[in-house]
C-alpha cells in the first residue's frame, strides 16, 4: 500500500527530553490531597442543604469544604500536569476523574430527581418506547429522530431500570467522561505531547457551559460525531492537497513539528473497516440529532476539501446517508420549524427568545459569565493555534481552525431556536480546548516557573467563570421528585386529552409515556399562561384580581374543560429568576388569586405542587 | 498499544460477556448488574467491531470502543424498533453473541501472530 504521507514532517530520529522530563518523582503528597479532596467533597455533600438555595443557586447552599474539595483536585490535576519528570497518568486520570465527579455528579447525588425540567421530555418519550415497544412519527419530532430515546430505552430495560427517571440524572456524568475520553484521544491524534492532551482535557472540561450534558439527543450526537473526527484522524488520514498546501504555507513554514504523530498505516481492509465503522457512526448520529449530523458533514467536507482526508468520497457517502433520512422527512420539519431561518448569520447568532420582563439581577450576572468563557477559552484556541503553527505545526493547526470555524456555518441557514451561538460553541469547544492544551504544554517545557504558575492560573480563571455558570442556576434547574410525582399523579388520574397548563415554565409536565395526550393543540411543549401571549407576565396581581383572574381562566379553558393548571416550587423559582409577575411574589399572588378564586377547584396537592381543576367543568 | 494489552483487554471483555447475563438471570443487587451490563454494553461491541484495526495509542481506542458500541446499540435499539421487532434482551445477546465470536477470533489470532492487526 502507498504511504501518503510524503510531505509530512516526520518525528526526527533523536527527540530530545524535556528538561521537565528528567527528574521522576512519586508524588504521594498528591495522592494524599487527592484523597482528601475526596473526602471533603463526600463530607461537603452531606452537609449541603438544597433547602438553602436562594437567587445564586447552589452556590450558595455548598459548603466551603465543597468548594476546598474542588480546589484541591483541581490542585493535583495541575501538579500533574507541571510537575517536573514524566507525566504521572494515574495522578492527572485520578485527578480529572476526581474534578468531573465533583462538578458533574454533585447534582445527580443532592437531588432526588433528573435536573432540567426539559429532561422530562426525552424521559416522556424513552418510557413511551419501554411501554409501547413501537414508534409513531406522527406524535412529534423526537419519534422521528428516535435513536437517542431507543437507546436510552434499550439500556433501561437491560440495566433493570422501568423507568429513565431512575438512571437520567446520571446522563451527565457519564457524558461528561466519555467526553473527557475523547478530547483526550483527539488531542493525542494531533500531537504526541502528553500534556497537551491532558490540558485539554481539564480546560474542555471546565468550560463545557453551553449546559447539553444531561439525558438528551445532543451530548450522545456530539460524541459519535467526535468520534468521526477521531476515526478519521487517526486512521483516514491523508496528505494535504494544493489547496491544503497553500493553506498551510499561506503563514509560512519550513520548521520541523517536534510534536508531529506519526502517521498509521493500515492495510485496505482495515481502512475498509474504519469507513464501514464512519459511516454507522454517522447513521447513528444522524437517527438522533437533527443538527449534528449537519455539523460533522461540514467539519469533514473542509478537511477532506485541503486533502486531509482519504479517501474524498468518504463525505459524500455521508452526506447521502444524513440528506436520505432526512428527505421523508422533510415536509414535517418544513410544516412545524423552519429548515432555513434566516440567511443573515448575525441576525441567527443574535436570535434570542423575547422577554417582557426584567431577569433578575444575580441571574443576568450568571448570565454574563457564559460570554466570559467563550471568550477565555477563544482567546486560549487563537493563541495555541497561532503557536502551533509558528512552531511547524502546520496541518495540526490547519484541521484544528477548520474543526473550529465548520460549526459556525449553523447560523448561515438557521438560529436553532435561538441557540444557534450555543451549539456552536458547543461543537468548536473540544477542538478550542485541544488548542489550548498546546499553547500551555509548549511553554511548560520552558526551564522557567511561570508557565507553571499560568497554567494554575488559567484553570483557576476557567473553573472560577464556569463553577458560578454551572451552579448558579440551580435553584431554577432542580426539579424536586414530589413534582415528578405530581407529573405521574396527573397522567394516572386525567383522561387522555386533559392538556396540562403550567402556570410558567419549569414543571416536568411530560414525564410519562402518554404525554403527547396531554400537551396543547400544536403538539409541541406543554403549554404554559404566557404561550400565547408573553406580556400578560407584566401582571403582578395587585389589583383588578376579578378580571385578571378571569384571564387566567380563559387561558386554561382555552385548551378545554378538563385542563388542569399546575402551580409548583420550580415554576416559582423560574417567575423569580424571569421577573415574572413581579418575581416570586407576583406568583405567589397569582396562585393565591386562583385558590381564592370559584372557577378553579383544588384536585392534588403535595409538598412542592397544587394542581387545579376548572370549577365550572 | 502493546497487542498484549490489547489481547488481555478481549479476554477481559469476554469475561464480561459471559457474567453479564448472569447478574440478569440472577438474583443480585442492581449495582452490579448495572455496573457489569453498561460495561458490557459500552466496550464489548465496539471492541469487537475494532478488533482487526490497529491503535498505536489506548486512549484513542478506548475513545473508539466506547463510541462503536454506543451507536451499535443506537442502531440496533432503532432498527428493531423501527421494524416492529422489540426485543432489547434478545437484541443485547444477539449482539454479545456476535462481539464474542469476533473477539474470540481476535484473541485467537493476536496469540497466534502477535503483530498482524490491521497494519499494512
Amino acid at each position: 500500500m502507498t504511504v501518503r504521507f510524503a510531505l509530512r514532517p516526520t518525528r526526527p530520529a533523536y527527540v530530545p527530553l524535556h528538561r521537565r522530563d528528567v527528574i521522576p518523582r512519586t508524588p504521594v503528597v498528591a495522592w494524599a490531597v487527592l484523597g482528601a479532596a475526596l473526602a471533603l467533597w463526600v463530607i461537603g455533600l452531606q452537609m449541603t442543604d438544597l433547602d438553602e438555595m436562594d437567587a445564586w443557586g447552589l452556590l450558595s447552599a455548598l459548603p466551603v469544604i465543597w468548594y476546598l474539595a474542588l480546589a484541591l483536585a483541581a490542585g493535583v490535576c495541575v501538579y500533574a500536569m507541571v510537575r517536573r519528570g514524566p507525566l504521572h497518568q494515574p495522578l492527572a486520570t485520578a485527578g480529572i476523574g476526581l474534578v468531573l465527579l465533583i462538578l458533574y455528579a454533585t447534582t445527580s447525588i443532592l437531588e432526588d430527581a433528573p435536573r432540567l425540567a426539559w429532561t422530562y421530555k426525552h424521559i416522556g418519550v424513552t418510557r413511551y418506547i419501554l411501554e409501547q415497544g413501537t414508534l409513531d412519527p406522527s406524535i412529534d419530532i423526537y419519534q422521528r429522530w428516535p435513536g437517542g430515546f431507543a437507546f436510552g430505552a434499550y439500556l433501561a430495560d437491560l440495566l433493570g431500570f422501568a423507568d429513565p427517571t431512575e438512571f437520567a440524572a446520571w446522563a451527565q456524568l457519564f457524558f461528561a467522561a466519555v467526553l473527557a475520553i475523547l478530547v483526550y484521544a483527539i488531542a493525542r491524534t494531533l500531537s504526541t505531547d502528553l500534556r497537551a492532551a491532558w490540558i485539554a482535557v481539564i480546560l474542555f472540561s471546565c468550560t463545557n457551559f453551553a449546559g447539553q450534558l444531561y439525558y438528551a439527543p445532543q451530548p450522545l450526537a456530539l460524541t459519535l460525531s467526535l468520534a468521526i473526527c477521531l476515526l478519521v484522524l487517526s486512521l483516514l488520514q491523508g496528505n494535504h492537497n494544493r489547496l491544503g498546501c497553500f493553506v498551510e504555507n499561506a503563514l509560512g513554514r519550513g520548521r520541523v513539528d517536534p510534536d508531529a504523530p506519526m502517521p498509521t498505516g493500515l492495510s485496505n481492509s482495515a481502512r475498509a473497516l474504519v469507513i464501514g465503522c464512519v459511516l454507522l457512526l454517522q447513521f447513528s448520529s444522524t437517527i438522533s440529532h437533527q443538527l449534528t449530523p449537519y455539523i460533522t458533514v461540514a467539519s469533514i467536507l473542509v478537511i477532506t476539501a485541503l486533502g486531509y482526508v482519504r479517501p474524498w468520497w468518504l463525505v459524500v457517502a455521508m452526506g447521502v446517508i444524513t440528506l436520505a433520512f432526512l428527505i421523508p422527512n422533510l415536509s414535517y420539519v418544513q410544516d412545524n420549524y423552519a429548515l432555513v431561518n434566516s440567511l443573515n448569520p448575525f441576525a441567527n447568532f443574535r436570535a434570542r427568545a423575547e422577554g417582557v420582563t426584567s431577569q433578575h439581577p444575580v441571574k443576568a450576572t450568571i448570565g454574563a459569565l457564559a460570554p466570559a468563557i467563550s471568550l477565555v477559552v477563544g482567546l486560549l484556541a487563537i493563541t495555541g493555534v497561532v503557536q502551533r503553527w509558528r512552531r511547524g505545526g502546520s496541518w495540526p493547526a490547519v484541521i484544528v481552525v477548520a474543526m473550529i470555524g465548520s460549526p459556525l456555518l449553523i447560523g448561515l441557514v438557521q438560529n436553532y431556536g435561538g441557540e444557534a451561538q450555543l451549539r456552536a460553541f458547543l461543537f468548536a469547544s473540544p477542538w478550542c480546548a485541544v488548542a489550548g492544551g498546546w499553547l500551555l504544554a509548549s511553554l511548560l517545557r520552558r526551564e522557567a516557573r511561570w508557565p507553571g504558575v499560568l497554567t494554575a492560573g488559567v484553570v483557576a480563571l476557567v473553573l472560577s467563570l464556569f463553577v458560578p455558570n454551572f451552579f448558579g442556576n440551580e435553584d431554577v434547574y432542580y426539579v424536586p421528585g414530589s413534582e415528578v410525582q405530581a407529573c405521574q399523579w396527573l397522567a394516572d388520574n386525567t383522561l387522555p386529552g386533559t392538556v396540562f397548563v403550567q402556570s410558567v415554565p419549569g414543571f416536568p409536565a411530560r414525564c410519562s409515556a402518554d404525554y403527547y395526550t396531554h400537551v396543547g393543540p400544536s403538539r409541541g411543549d406543554t403549554p404554559n399562561l404566557l404561550s400565547v401571549d408573553k406580556r400578560f407576565a407584566k401582571n403582578d396581581f395587585t389589583s383588578d384580581l376579578p378580571a385578571l383572574t378571569g384571564q387566567v381562566y380563559d387561558k386554561v379553558r382555552a385548551y378545554g374543560k378538563d385542563s388542569r393548571l399546575i402551580f409548583s416550587v420550580s415554576q416559582e423559582r423560574y417567575a423569580r429568576a424571569w421577573g415574572l409577575f413581579g418575581g416570586a411574589a407576583g406568583y405567589e399572588r397569582l396562585e393565591s388569586a386562583v385558590r381564592n378564586s370559584q372557577q378553579f377547584r383544588l384536585v392534588y396537592e403535595n409538598s412542592d405542587t397544587r394542581i387545579y381543576a376548572l370549577a365550572t367543568a | 498499544m502493546t497487542q498484549r494489552l490489547r489481547r488481555n483487554v478481549e479476554l477481559a471483555l469476554l469475561g464480561l460477556l459471559l457474567i453479564a447475563p448472569l447478574t440478569i438471570a440472577l438474583p443480585m443487587p442492581q449495582v452490579i448488574r448495572v455496573l457489569v451490563v453498561l460495561a458490557a454494553v459500552m466496550l464489548a461491541p465496539g471492541a469487537a467491531a475494532v478488533a482487526r484495526l490497529p491503535f498505536s495509542q489506548v486512549g484513542v481506542y478506548v475513545a473508539v470502543v466506547i463510541a462503536v458500541s454506543m451507536a451499535i446499540g443506537v442502531a440496533g435499539a432503532t432498527v428493531s424498533l423501527w421494524v416492529g421487532w422489540w426485543h432489547p434482551y434478545l437484541l443485547a445477546g444477539l449482539l454479545g453473541a456476535a462481539s464474542f465470536a469476533l473477539l474470540v477470533l481476535d484473541v485467537r489470532k493476536i496469540t497466534r501472530r502477535p503483530s498482524a492487526v490491521g497494519a499494512s
